[in-house]
């Protein structure tokens, strides 16, 4: 079936439908990836860094340092950043 | 007029290295220093306490408005247990011990210096016997010992039996770089990405005792330092057979490329008869202050014109 032409007869119902699950579908990545940055990320930090601190990852090191630099720099960029990290790193024993 | 847009550029992707070529090669704030008055600023607890006598090279880091000084403690016998003290300040000049026991006691720490990456301290000191190794903590209190380091020749084989000790660690571009002493017969540099295993990049010192007096026979890195586009080295050093016992003093290199140094030709930056050693810098927020830490920690400031 040409993909461009839309379907027509006693299927003429499945447009909407069809458009609407790929919407939702298309949907999810941005979604998962916003889930992704916005939470998983950040709530990582502790943890890793807890292991960091137990001297395990710490060949990984190169790596976490780039992977964690936006964090770091939100901790070094001010007062406020600092305290935030440091609470977070103490919940995890860090 | 073809010409003139690829001259502009190349003169503008110039300008980094004609800046730093127009700068001194041994800046007057990282080298002129003067002591205190109120020097020592800190000392050993002395009898009846951990720390006896404090020894070798301890390290200040300043974060912000808080500085940190890892110290070395010990009952004053040679064979004592070396252990990691820590002390506190606000000012880089009164400081005030955490607790009245050491922070770290598990295993022998001794002349340590402190690397912090983002929110992680990494120390590199001496362990028992003077072989290397690498401490972590989050919080530059409690500490968790990853083990000795271990150090490759170029082919890729254990460096040779024996001590390598005044461990000194310097992060840049993802690679760590790791200045270690041998018996105090030159300066070695290894390389690693992962801290698991260094590698020389070269078998041969980068830097060397002599040829002057004061750093003769003996030399023993302490810090590294970016500064305008170079690289700094503080080290101490001492001749063999002049005095018993010998008399240390501090000295600075700059290098390019941490494999090829220049010694500062003023070197020690004190006379050798303050017997002043394990010297680094500390930027304190205006300037630099330059501390020398073995025995007892003394301050300088920048000489005043």
């Amino acid at each position: 079936m040409d993909p461009d032409r839309e379907p027509v007869g006693e299927t003429g119902s499945q447009p909407s439908d069809f458009a609407a699950g790929t919407s939702r579908r298309s949907l999810w990545g941005p979604v998962a990836v916003g889930i992704l940055i916005g939470l998983v990320y950040p709530a990582s930090y502790g943890p890793v860094m807890a292991q960091v601190g137990l001297g395990r990852l710490v060949s990984l090191w190169p790596i976490l340092d780039v992977l964690y630099a936006p964090i770091e720099w939100f901790a070094e960029s001010s007062d406020l950043g600092a305290d935030v990290v440091d609470w977070y790193l103490g919940l995890w024993g860090a | 007029m073809n010409y003139l847009l690829p001259t502009l550029l190349g003169l503008v992707a110039c300008l980094p290295v004609i800046s730093v070529a127009a700068e001194p090669e041994f800046p007057t704030e990282l080298v002129s220093f003067e002591p205190v008055k109120h020097n020592p600023l800190f000392v050993a607890s002395g009898e009846g306490h951990w720390d006896v006598k404090i020894r070798e090279r301890g390290f200040i880091l300043r974060e912000g408005p808080r500085w940190h000084l890892w110290f070395t403690g010990y009952d004053g016998t040679r064979p004592g247990l070396k252990m990691l003290g820590y002390a506190t300040s606000g000012d880089g000049i009164h400081w005030k011990r955490m607790g009245s026991k050491p922070v770290y006691r598990d295993h022998w720490v001794e002349d340590m210096m402190v690397v912090k990456q983002g929110q992680v301290y990494f120390m590199f000191a001496e362990g028992r016997n003077d072989v290397s190794h690498l401490l972590v903590s989050i919080d530059g209190v409690h500490w968790t010992r990853r083990g000795p380091l271990d150090v490759r020749l170029v082919n890729g084989r254990r460096i040779p039996e024996g001590p390598y000790g005044t461990p000194t660690a310097y992060y840049e571009g993802g690679t760590w770089h790791l200045f270690y002493e041998r018996r105090d017969l030159g300066i070695w540099l290894a390389t690693s990405r992962d801290m698991l295993t260094w590698t020389n990049v070269s078998d041969d010192p980068v830097l060397r005792p002599g040829p002057s007096l004061y750093d003769r026979d003996l030399v023993a890195l302490n810090q590294i330092i970016k500064y305008k586009g170079r690289y700094y080295a503080y080290y101490h050093g001492a001749p063999r057979g002049v005095e018993t016992p010998s008399l240390w003093s501090s000295g600075v290199a700059v290098s390019r490329d941490l494999r090829n140094w220049k010694k500062y030709p003023g070197n020690p930056l004190r006379p050798r008869k303050e017997n002043k050693s394990s010297g680094i810098l500390v930027h304190d927020g205006s300037q630099f202050r330059f501390y020398t830490m073995h025995g007892a920690v003394h301050l300088h400031l920048p000489r005043k014109p």
